[in-house]
């Protein structure tokens, strides 16, 4: 790629592979022609690094010209997300208390219920949760193309910590000061599962009309040939 | 109306004809203009003038001048001569008397 007169190898070396990772956010086409272009302007490590993330910038800003990324944002990672926090919230305290009793005490917790309908309970629990969590993985991908990565994270995090959330504003938990350790993340067996889920959905979601999305927001993708001949002389035809 | 950045870019992909394509653009606008120019704003511009079918863009071959990569082409379309040539014109028209047209009108040997 091109020239950089400061720094040492390693560090140019690093630092170009960071264009090419950062460029990795860019559609197909878009990123060969855009490494192309830097590779033969030989501009220097810093210019070419502001250009990509220009470009991706304006990119990420151009999707939420669409609505469509609004309504996966509103709908689903705010509507939506908030639903399957209870399922979740719901699974996390019924499959952690059976465990901690049977684990501790060797018993079943008692729920006023039998062990086998207490298990039913966990298994529709855990489907419903497979379920809404795919469809609104499915829904995410599908509607926010490229900006899948943000509306996915804000669903996941509404998830997470929208329970926790209702139940510290409503004063039936009280968080003690303690450093943050990020172990809230996927800490449970139930976020494991959301997590895997609505990735999967996402990821088919976006593979289904990823393309569809592409060439709405930018004409030329899929454009490989041309054919229609055009007048470049400046005569009009 | 096109905008100033787009008839830059027009202009400078009806000069470059066959050779018109990213890296080409951007190096004729800069040495035109003698300003930068960014890959962001030249490649979401590109886009903007395709969807208005001023020009067609398609993926060239790749080259091993730019490590195997493609370039990506552009044409420019009839249209898009008609509206660059409109601009031009809207842009002399309103130019007429004014201060930096008369001096240059006044230097020209």
């Amino acid at each position: 790629m091109g020239s950089e007169p400061n720094g040492s190898p390693t560090v140019k070396r690093t630092c170009w592979r960071l264009v090419d990772i950062l460029s990795g956010m860019l559609d197909a086409d878009e990123r060969q022609a855009v490494r192309g272009d830097v590779a033969e302007s030989g501009e220097s490590i810093v210019r070419a690094t502001g250009d990509v993330l220009g470009l991706i910038v304006r990119r990420q800003i151009g999707l939420w010209t669409e609505w469509q990324p609004w309504l996966a944002l509103l709908g689903v990672a705010c509507l939506a997300g908030l639903s399957l926090s209870r399922i979740a919230f719901r699974f996390n305290v019924d499959l952690g208390q059976q465990l901690m009793a049977y684990y501790t005490y060797g018993v079943h917790f008692g729920t006023l219920l039998t062990r086998q309908q207490d298990m039913a309970w966990l298994l529709c629990l855990a489907i419903a949760l497979f379920l809404w969590s795919w469809t609104c993985g499915f829904v995410l991908g599908s509607l926010s193309g490229r900006a899948v990565w943000l509306t996915w994270s804000l669903f996941y995090l509404m998830v997470l910590d929208s329970a926790l959330v209702r139940l510290v504003l409503s004063g039936n938990v009280i968080l003690r000061a303690q450093p943050f350790d990020g172990s809230h993340i996927a800490a449970q067996p139930c976020d494991l599962f959301v997590l895997a889920f609505s990735s999967l959905g996402s990821v088919h979601g976006s593979a289904a009309t990823g393309a569809t999305v592409a060439c709405r927001i930018r004409p030329g993708v899929g454009h490989h040939h041309f054919h229609d001949t055009c007048n470049v002389d400046g005569r009009l035809v | 109306m096109l905008g100033e950045f787009e008839y830059l870019i027009l202009s400078a992909a009806t000069r470059l004809r066959e050779g018109a394509y990213g890296a080409a653009i951007r190096q004729e606008i800069e040495e035109a203009t003698r300003r930068g120019c960014s890959i962001g704003a030249l490649y979401t511009t590109l886009d903007r003038l395709e969807t208005k079918g001023l020009i067609k863009t398609w993926m060239g071959d790749p080259t091993p001048q730019r490590g195997g990569r493609p370039k990506r082409m552009v044409r420019v379309t009839a249209n898009g001569i008609r509206a660059a040539s409109d601009f031009y014109l809207a842009v002399r028209r309103v130019s007429r008397g004014v201060l930096w047209e008369v001096n240059r009108m006044a230097l020209r040997p």
